[in-house]
């Protein structure tokens, strides 16, 4: 197991560096820089004071050069400075990401939750009205997009209910209360859409499952339904779902970041949003760097959690 | 009676408004010398921050000013007032809470307009003169008045300014500048950093030297008349920052000035707390804190509005529609109608240095003004509240606001001398892109709306969506290929305004004009004494750019809205020193009730 994991991580050193010449490249050719997004709609600005700014940033430099710059930083352990705020990338990251991991960690297990009963329901009662109402629930949340589920969220809450929870940022350390129901509503968007695809998922695998020789002979044994559900049947359709999880992290992020923006939620994904806009390259570059060794740690405890599942996984 | 240069005491009273608006666009030039000017910071005098109460309210003094009534906006003004009475006594304390559209940036005011810069820098620091808003302020003036300084000279020539500073102003008790005094040098120091980089140079440009007699005199000498000069350093783009920020290199993450509230913390995504600066002097404010949050999404803003959570909020109600919206489920929300006497300009711009460009071919200009339906425009996407927009806002240049007949001949509807004017140019069938980015949603309805106006004349304009900085990569090098749905810069006189916009050498033409007339006209203003003399010049400009259309000049809606709730008093955006990014000036007077 362990030379497993040592070999996935040297694995992921080319994808790395992959993935940051992409995102390297991929800032520079978008038009515009920084300094475009700085200056606004100012009146008076000559071509000789922008390049002077440009000097001033590094910007004027070859591509090359500052690619060099930049990895030379990152071996160091300096992710930079932001070219917009000035500010160090790592503080910033460090503040935003306990936010987004969050949301993501509470999206995935309310999709986790809900998707699994809705899976199992139709599964169970297959052809039956469950099964028909499970599935209108998926194909239901699978046809809306996260921002109008957000929108129409907030006028409900704010129309009908006539109470909106706190849209100002509460580290949950600081008053949990506040700060879970600051969560649980963008993590419920998300987790809905996530649960549709999660129980669209379960219901085929258990199918198939309920149909093999070892579900009849478990239950040919007199055992109980639900036991054979929960210690034969579940347990191995879990594995398609559970890869399906892993996979979709990045899918994630996406909802993550409309979240973030409509719940006024300081994290990672509205950052790279507007350092996107503003073209202030050195959070980009850093954020999907860090975002990378997310999703390919993820996926790799995806991997290992597969033996644990199906114990006739091995890794050597 | 709030303070008032002696100076536009004098040139107002006994003046209608249009004499004021001259004097207004022409301030400091050719006029005789007035002495030094300003009326000082005498409490018993100043209406802003009166006396404490044994209560610990304060009796906010009645304005000796004629509350302003925009014009020609019955319908409007019927549903949302301009101004509305304040209680008398303004409480102290509390926190004022307001969603912003902006998002944490750099404090450098050098470098960058954008809006959050703006805002911050212009609460932390002053300005030399400011422009003064709030109720009671005619959004149709520009009404120059004592800041840092108490006032100012100008020479015969109108090449030399002496401004004298208020006695006994002290930079913000916080390192590194721990509340030393304030001293001319410190501005001359600002203003050279000014001049050297950034995007304020064009400001400086017709600066020759400063120099500081003593340590509360500031002579500024210019190179030649600079009817702009006073107007700009007044505006919210040029606040005084210390030198000590530049040398220590802090100043792009710190901002320490002599504003009424102290930046106590900022945090990119989240927002801005600035507590007040109880040694301001002008007094302590009402508010004990101010905080900005980031909430770049108008639904989101919208919800923290109708639940409590802010105060104040902006551009998340843009049309009457959504207005009703919003005063269904709260009725007791104020709506602040924002004039717009056009200085928020749009219009299409297209090559003129491209040798093939159709553009350059003035029946093509001609033709695209008169194949747009410029009434329905206005119709479709201002709900029948707005007007033509001409080269300059239009207070600079008339008393009333334009109708269409007045614009002339190009900016009348006519579809079939638009057909006949493109086929005498050889473009029966024009194909153009237009660049565009979407600043608010009704900019998308008026440029799709003129899309579907000129394909009825042959003239087939298709849509280049880019996000915003690529739009800017694009517009303010000029670098677009063929058409852009383009802004004009902005700027706080008829001056700078139009040297920026139309002069053929000036770096912000983004329009591309090369109009050997206009810059004759533009220079000609620029040189003339005679306030009347330099109003017709430039009624001479806005003619002949009606005339050949060098950019296709559109409409202007007349409002914009803001929400209040109803318990934040005396704040007032509107007119033309308007931005939502301009709080410094009101934000001492500001308050909140207290539940």
């Amino acid at each position: 197991m362990l030379r497993y994991i040592q070999r996935r991580i040297l694995l992921s050193i080319p994808a790395l560096i992959l993935v940051s010449i992409i995102v390297f490249s991929l800032t520079r050719l978008a038009p515009g820089d920084v300094l475009m997004a700085q200056i606004g709609d100012s009146g008076f600005v000559t071509e000789e004071q922008l390049d002077e700014m440009r000097e001033q940033m590094g910007l004027n430099e070859p591509v090359y050069t500052q690619f060099v710059w930049w990895w030379s930083d990152i071996l160091r352990g300096d992710l930079g400075e932001s070219l917009w705020t000035g500010n160090a990338i790592s503080s910033e990251l460090g503040r935003r990401m306990p936010v987004t991991i969050q949301l993501m960690l509470m999206a995935t297990v309310i999709a986790l939750f809900f998707g699994v009963i809705l899976g199992l329901v139709a599964a169970m009662r297959q052809n039956r009205i469950e099964d028909h109402a499970s599935r209108f629930i998926a194909v239901f949340g699978l046809s809306f997009p996260d921002f109008w589920l957000a929108t129409m969220l907030i006028l409900f809450l704010t129309l009908q209910v006539g109470w909106m929870p706190d849209l100002t940022y509460v580290p949950i350390w600081e008053d949990p209360q506040t700060n879970l129901l600051q969560f649980v509503f963008p993590a419920l968007v998300i987790g809905y859409r996530l649960s549709a695809t999660t129980a669209r998922m379960l219901r085929s695998t258990m199918l198939e499952v309920l149909r093999e020789d070892y579900i009849r002979t478990a239950r040919a044994k007199g055992l109980m339904t639900s036991a054979v559900i929960r210690r034969h049947a579940l347990k191995n359709s879990l594995i398609p779902v559970i890869t399906i999880i892993g996979t979709q992290t990045g899918f994630l992020l996406g909802g993550v970041v409309i979240m973030e923006i409509i719940w006024g939620l300081p994290g990672m994904g509205s950052y790279i949003y507007q350092s996107v806009l503003n073209r202030d390259y050195t959070v980009v570059q850093a954020s999907v760097l860090i975002l990378a060794v997310l999703i390919i740690a993820i996926n790799l405890l995806v991997d290992i959690s597969y033996a644990w599942f199906d114990p006739r996984i091995r890794y050597g | 009676m709030r303070h008032m240069t002696n100076y536009w005491k004098r040139r107002t009273q006994g003046y209608s408004r249009r004499d004021a608006l001259r004097v207004g666009s022409t301030a400091g030039v050719g006029l005789a010398t007035l002495g030094l000017i300003g009326c000082g910071n005498d409490d018993d005098d100043n209406g802003d921050v009166p006396d404490n109460g044994d209560d610990g309210n304060r009796v906010v003094d009645d304005r000796d000013i004629e509350v302003p009534v925009p014009r020609d906006e019955g319908r409007l003004l019927e549903m949302f007032p301009y101004d509305w009475d304040e209680p008398e006594e303004a409480q102290t304390g509390g926190r004022l809470r307001v969603a912003a559209t902006w998002d944490v940036s750099t404090w450098d005011p050098r470098v960058t307009q954008s809006g959050g810069t703006n805002t911050v820098a212009n609460i932390v620091y002053n300005r030399i003169m400011k422009f003064d808003l709030g109720p009671g302020y005619s959004p149709y003036e520009i009404h120059i008045e004592p800041d840092l300084a108490e006032g100012y000279e100008l020479s015969d020539d109108g090449l030399t300014y002496t401004f004298r500073l208020h006695p006994g102003i002290h930079w913000q008790d916080v390192a590194p500048l721990d509340g030393r005094a304030l001293t001319a040098e410190d501005i001359m120091r600002c203003y050279e950093q000014y001049g050297e980089s950034g995007v304020n140079t064009g400001i400086f440009a017709a600066v020759d030297h400063m120099e500081t007699p003593d340590d509360d005199t500031l002579v500024v000498h210019l190179t030649e008349p600079s009817p702009s000069f006073l107007n700009e350093i007044s505006s919210r783009y040029v606040p005084i920052f210390p030198p000590e920020l530049v040398e220590d290199d802090s100043i792009d993450t710190a901002a320490v000035g002599t504003g009424p509230f102290i930046l106590e913390s900022a945090t990119t995504g989240e927002g801005v707390l600035l507590v007040k600066n109880p040694d301001y002097f002008e007094g302590e404010p009402y508010l004990d804190e101010v905080e900005f949050l980031v909430r770049p999404d108008a639904s989101t803003r919208l919800a923290m509005f109708r639940s409590d959570q802010i105060e104040y909020g902006y551009g998340f109600a843009t049309d009457l529609r959504e207005l009703d919206d919003v005063l269904e489920s709260d009725p007791d929300t104020r709506v602040g109608m924002v004039q717009n006497i056009g200085i928020t300009k749009f219009s299409i711009a297209g090559r003129h240095d491209d040798p093939d460009s159709p553009w350059r071919d003035a029946r093509v200009r001609k033709a695209i003004s008169r194949g747009i339906d410029r009434n329905a425009v206005i119709e479709i996407v201002n709900e029948g509240l707005g007007g033509p927009d001409g080269c300059l806002p239009w207070p600079w240049v008339m008393d009333d606001p334009p109708t269409m007949d007045e614009m002339g001949e190009n900016f009348q509807y006519d579809p079939e001398d638009a057909r006949q004017l493109l086929e005498a140019a050889g473009y029966e069938d024009l194909n153009l892109t237009i660049n565009f980015f979407e600043y608010a949603s009704a900019l998308r309805t008026e440029v799709e709306t003129l899309m579907d106006q000129l394909r009825a004349i042959g003239a087939n304009l298709q849509l280049g969506d880019m996000d915003y900085t690529t739009f800017n990569s694009q517009w303010i090098g000029a670098e677009y290929e063929e058409l852009v749905y383009g802004w004009w810069a902005f700027a706080h006189e008829a001056d700078s305004w139009a040297f920026q916009n139309m002069h053929s050498e000036s770096p912000s033409n983004r329009h591309t004009i090369d109009d050997p007339e206009l810059d004759r006209l533009i220079m000609d203003q620029r040189h003339e004494l005679d306030p009347e003399a330099r109003q017709d010049i430039l009624r001479d400009i806005w003619d002949h750019f009606n005339e050949e259309m060098p950019s296709v000049l559109l409409t202007q809606g007349a409002v914009g809205y803001d929400l209040q709730a109803p318990t934040l008093h005396n704040l007032r955006f509107g007119g033309f020193a308007h931005s939502f990014y301009d709080w410094g000036q009101q934000l001492p007077r500001v308050w909140v009730s207290q539940a």
